[in-house]
């Protein structure tokens, strides 16, 4: 079995997922598929999440079985429940603009070129980190991937759409006009589960 | 000129093959809770060695490239 996270006993819990009782909590799982990979885990975690439950998820390229699911602390897995229910993660990605090559007819201009894409580079990282404290909600710091940079933004289910549209609005404010900015979700909330360490042996 | 926006649902971007989707769901693979293995070496009860080891799945060339 392949386990996709926890969620409160007493669930309703929707169909081809397995829930075992775990203190407080269900254990939830699935079939492993033979052709299992991280997106497999993570389609059925967001159909649980997208069914209604609060989860915490097992992080999607982690292969964690039943047997591991039983080390973890369940009074810091309710904890972490308590503080994320009702909440999942909207994932902000700024695209990357277009690098211009630094033209190199001389040293001075190559270094005035270098410097003004590292400029525009801290520009697009310090205009998403205002986005970001300006819809107000809880936040992970910036980071970069594949030249975008994103993070993450805990919203409750009651106000994502409230939420997603003072984003909106403050991107136009807040970005540079050649931005490109992709809003997703609501995922799980997999950014927002800190926990301490499971097991020591 | 404003700034293009793109909004789509957890299961909209995982059906994507747009490839900023596509490497946005990447980066979220490795988030989430996973088993943090801890191991102490020990010989006649002192504690001399700590082993923190994070079971994380990936592929051998991501951890070759990672190491470097």
């Amino acid at each position: 079995m392949m386990v996709l996270g926890w969620t409160w006993a007493g669930s309703d819990i929707p169909e081809n997922i397995k829930a075992d009782e775990t203190g407080d909590l269900l254990t939830l799982s699935v079939a492993r598929p033979a052709d299992h990979d991280a997106r497999t885990k993570m389609r059925w975690q967001v159909y649980c999440f997208d069914a209604g439950l609060d989860l915490v998820p097992v992080a999607p390229a982690h292969d964690m079985t039943l047997q591991d699911a039983e080390k973890i602390d369940t009074v810091m897995l309710s904890k972490t429940l308590q503080k994320l229910a009702k909440s999942g993660q909207l994932t902000l990605s700024l695209s990357p603009e277009i690098a211009v090559k630094p033209i190199a007819n001389s040293g001075r201009s190559y270094l005035a070129a270098r410097k003004s894409l590292h400029d525009t580079k801290a520009t697009r990282r310090m205009s998403l980190e205002t986005l970001v404290q300006q819809s107000g909600a809880e936040s992970t710091p910036v980071r970069s991937r594949a030249g975008a940079l994103c993070c993450d933004v805990l919203v409750p289910r009651a106000r994502l759409d409230a939420v997603q549209s003072k984003i909106r609005t403050k991107a136009e404010t807040t970005l540079p006009k050649t931005a490109s900015l992709s809003v997703t979700g609501l995922w799980p909330p997999y950014n927002f589960v800190r926990m301490p360490k499971a097991i020591s042996a | 000129m404003s700034v293009e926006f793109q909004m789509a649902s957890a299961t909209e971007t995982l059906a994507s093959r747009d490839g900023r989707l596509v490497d946005l769901v990447d980066g979220l693979l490795h988030h989430g809770v996973v088993i943090r293995g801890e191991l102490w070496l020990s010989v006649a009860d002192i504690d001399l060695v700590f082993l923190g080891v994070d079971l994380v799945l990936a592929s051998p060339d991501t951890m070759k490239r990672t190491a470097k």
